[in-house]
C-alpha cells in the first residue's frame, strides 16, 4: 500500500532553518498526502538532499543566517543542476532581495505569515507549471529530432532570404555546415542560370503575398559547396512570430526520381514507336491504292478501302490518345514551348480533318486574322488539341458549317471553333474536359476513347493557355482556344 | 524525263514501299537503303538529289546520318527531308538543328502530301547561285 501511494503523491523537500516552522509543514503536507522527502535546514544541505532525494518540488526559506548559501543561491544551483522547481518561502525582506530572487526563476513566493490554502495553491500552480513545461521540451525534443533526422533539408529563412535555419540534412545535401550557410541569401543554393526565377518569384511573394511556390512544389537545380549540381524539389511556407515573417524551405533531393521519370518516358517513346509504325504503315498503303497509284480500282475496292482508313485512323487517333493520357498522367510529358505563327498552326491542324469535313458535305469557313500572331505555344501540342476538337465538331455535325476564327484578344492568341451540330447539354458541360468521362456509359458510338477533350485541355493548360466552350442545345458549340501571345 | 534521285533510307519496308511508289508515280528515280550505315554510303557514292531520312535506324541512327552528310564536303548541301514517327518537339528541333531541311511526322497525313516539299526543296537547290 505504502509504496503505492508513494507512486501517486508528490515528493517534496522543505528548507528551512526554522524547527518550527518544518515542523508544522511538514504536519500540514503530510496531512494533504504530499510525501516529505527531507527536511533540510542550509542550502548546503538542500543541495545535497535535492541530490539524493530527487524530489518533485522544493520549498525554500531565503533567508537561513547560519548557512554559508543563502535560499536564492541554492535555489540557483538546484536550478543549473537538477532543474527542480523552487518556490520560495519568506518573511518579505523588500525590493532587493525579491530581485535577486526574481533572477534564478523561482516557480513561486510564499510570504510568511501564510494560510495553509495560499501554499497549497503555490504548490499546486509550481507543480503544473512543471509539468506543463516538460511536456513543451519533450515536444521541442521531439521536433528537433525530426528535423535532425529528417532526410530533407529544413531550412528557415528570413523575409530578405538570409538563411537563419538549416538542419543536418541540408548539410548533408549542399556540403555547407550550418555556420557557413547562415546569414546566406537562400538562392546562393540555386544554380545560376535558375537563380534571377526564384529570386523573381520570392520577390513577388514577399510583396503580394502570393507565390506559385507556397504549397506547392517547385523543381530547379541546385548547387553544392563543391560546385557540382543535382535535381531538387522544395516546398515553401511562411508564418509570422511576432509581427516578423519567416519562411520555411523543404527540399528534396530529386536525382533518383528523375532517373526513373526519364526511363518511364523512354518507355513510353518505344511502345509509341512500336504501336504507330505499323498503323501508319497501313494507312500509307491504303493511301497509295485510293490515289491509284497500285492501278485502277473497282468501286467496291474502293468502298473497302475507305472501310479499312476509317478504322485504321480511328486506331491511329487511339493510340494516340492513350500514349497522351500516359504521358500525362506521369507527369513525363515534355513541353517545348517556343514563339509559333498560330495561322500555321490552325493550318496543319485543319489539313488532317480538311477531306473529312467537306466529304460529309459540310461547309469549312476559315478567317484568319491579317495580322502575323506570334504565340508561345508548343506546336505539337497546340496542333493536337486543336485536332481533337476538330475532330469532334464534325463527327457532331451531320448538316451546316464548321468556322474556325483566328484573333488576337489583349494577352492571347485565340481560336474559335465554332459547329452547327447537336450541341452539348448544360448538365455535361462542367464535365466535359475531365478524366471521368472515360468511364461513363457505353462505349462511344462515334469512335474514340472519349478522351480527346481531356487531353486538349490538358495541353492548354501545359502552355499556359486555355479552352473555353460555349454551347446551346439545338445551337451548335463554340470552342475557344487561349494561348499567351509572345512577348 | 526524271524529276531526280531520291534516296530513301527507312529500315521498315512498309514505309520504302510507300514512298517508293509516291515518288516514282511523279516521275522521281528512287534508291533506298534500309539501315544507316547504307544510307551514308549511298550518299556519297550516289550523290542523290534529296535524301528521305529515317531517326529510328539500326547501325547509324538517322541523326548519325544527317550529321554525316552535311559535314562532308560532297553532300552537305543534299537537302533532307527527316520523317519519323518521333514527333515530339524535341526530335525535330534537334533533326533542324543537325540541318535537317524538313521534318515530316509518319501519321495519318497522307504520303502524296510529300510531294509538293520534295519538288521544292529540289528545285530551290538548283536554281541557287552557285
Amino acid at each position: 500500500m505504502q509504496t503505492l501511494i508513494q507512486n501517486k503523491t508528490h515528493r517534496i523537500l522543505i528548507v528551512d532553518d526554522e524547527v518550527i516552522i518544518t515542523t508544522q509543514l511538514q504536519d500540514y503536507f503530510e496531512n494533504m498526502e504530499y510525501q516529505v522527502v527531507g527536511i533540510a535546514n542550509n542550502g548546503k544541505e538542500a543541495i545535497k538532499m535535492a541530490r539524493e532525494k530527487k524530489p518533485d518540488i522544493i520549498l525554500m526559506d531565503i533567508v537561513m543566517p547560519d548557512s554559508d548559501l543563502d535560499g536564492i543561491t541554492a535555489a540557483g544551483m538546484i536550478r543549473e543542476e537538477l532543474d527542480i522547481p523552487v518556490v520560495f518561502l519568506t518573511a518579505y525582506g523588500g525590493e532587493k532581495i525579491l530581485e535577486r530572487a526574481k533572477s534564478v526563476e523561482p516557480y513561486g513566493f510564499v510570504i510568511k505569515p501564510f494560510q495553509g490554502d495560499e501554499l497549497k495553491a503555490a504548490i499546486e500552480v509550481a507543480l503544473y507549471r512543471k509539468q506543463a513545461e516538460s511536456q513543451l521540451k519533450a515536444s521541442e525534443e521531439q521536433y528537433r529530432s525530426v528535423v535532425d533526422s529528417a532526410t530533407e533539408a529544413i531550412i528557415t529563412i528570413d523575409i530578405k532570404m538570409r538563411i537563419i535555419f538549416w538542419n543536418r540534412a541540408a548539410e548533408m545535401m549542399f556540403g555547407y555546415s550550418q555556420t557557413e550557410a547562415s546569414g546566406q541569401h537562400f538562392t546562393f543554393l540555386i544554380t545560376e542560370r535558375f537563380r534571377q526565377t526564384i529570386i523573381n518569384e520570392m520577390d513577388r511573394m514577399v510583396l503580394t503575398e502570393e507565390s506559385d511556390y507556397i504549397g506547392k512544389t517547385t523543381e530547379t537545380i541546385a548547387i553544392r559547396k563543391d560546385g557540382t549540381e543535382f535535381p531538387m524539389e522544395f516546398s515553401l511556407a511562411s508564418w509570422i512570430i511576432r509581427d516578423e515573417i519567416f519562411f520555411t524551405i523543404i527540399a528534396r533531393n530529386i536525382t533518383e526520381r528523375k532517373k526513373v521519370e526519364s526511363m518511364k518516358s523512354d518507355f513510353v517513346s518505344l511502345v509509341s514507336h512500336q504501336l504507330k509504325t505499323p498503323v501508319s504503315g497501313i494507312l500509307g498503303c491504303i493511301d497509295n491504292m485510293l490515289k491509284g497509284l497500285t492501278g485502277k480500282l473497282s468501286p467496291q475496292q474502293i468502298e473497302y478501302l475507305r472501310v479499312m482508313q476509317d478504322i485504321s485512323k480511328r486506331n491511329y487517333r487511339i493510340i494516340s490518345d492513350l500514349l497522351n493520357i500516359s504521358r500525362i498522367e506521369r507527369g513525363v510529358i515534355s513541353m517545348n514551348i517556343k514563339p509559333a505563327n498560330l495561322d500555321e498552326i490552325v493550318d496543319l491542324a485543319v489539313r488532317e480533318h480538311k477531306d473529312n469535313i467537306e466529304s460529309k458535305g459540310l461547309k469549312l469557313n476559315i478567317m484568319k486574322s491579317d495580322n502575323h500572331i506570334s504565340v508561345m505555344a508548343d506546336q505539337d501540342k497546340m496542333v493536337e488539341a486543336l485536332n481533337n476538337v476538330i475532330h469532334n465538331a464534325y463527327k457532331f455535325t451531320e448538316k451546316g458549317s464548321i468556322s474556325i476564327i483566328v484573333k488576337r484578344t489583349r494577352e492571347y492568341g485565340s481560336v474559335e471553333i465554332h459547329d452547327t451540330g447537336s450541341g452539348i447539354p448544360a448538365n455535361q458541360k462542367n464535365s466535359l474536359f475531365q478524366r471521368k468521362q472515360i468511364f461513363k456509359g457505353a462505349p462511344s458510338t462515334h469512335g474514340g476513347c472519349g478522351l480527346g477533350l481531356y487531353i486538349a485541355h490538358q495541353f492548354m493548360q501545359l502552355q499556359k493557355g486555355n479552352i473555353l466552350v460555349k454551347s446551346k442545345v439545338g445551337k451548335g458549340a463554340t470552342f475557344i482556344f487561349e494561348i499567351p501571345l509572345s512577348n | 524525263m526524271a524529276k531526280g534521285n531520291v534516296l530513301i533510307v527507312e529500315d521498315e519496308t512498309v514505309f520504302r514501299l510507300i514512298y517508293r511508289g509516291v515518288l516514282e508515280n511523279e516521275g522521281f528515280q528512287v534508291i533506298e537503303a534500309e539501315d544507316g550505315k547504307k544510307g551514308w554510303e549511298l550518299a556519297k557514292s550516289k550523290h542523290p538529289d534529296l535524301i528521305l531520312l529515317d531517326l529510328v535506324l539500326p547501325g547509324l541512327t538517322g541523326y548519325e546520318v544527317l550529321e554525316k552528310v552535311r559535314n562532308h564536303e560532297e553532300t552537305k548541301d543534299i537537302p533532307v527531308v527527316v520523317f519519323s514517327v518521333l514527333g515530339e518537339s524535341k526530335d525535330i528541333d534537334k533533326a533542324i538543328d543537325l540541318g535537317a531541311n524538313y521534318y515530316r511526322t509518319k501519321g495519318i497525313d497522307s504520303p502524296t502530301n510529300i510531294v509538293g516539299i520534295i519538288e521544292d526543296l529540289i528545285d530551290n537547290k538548283e536554281s541557287k547561285p552557285e
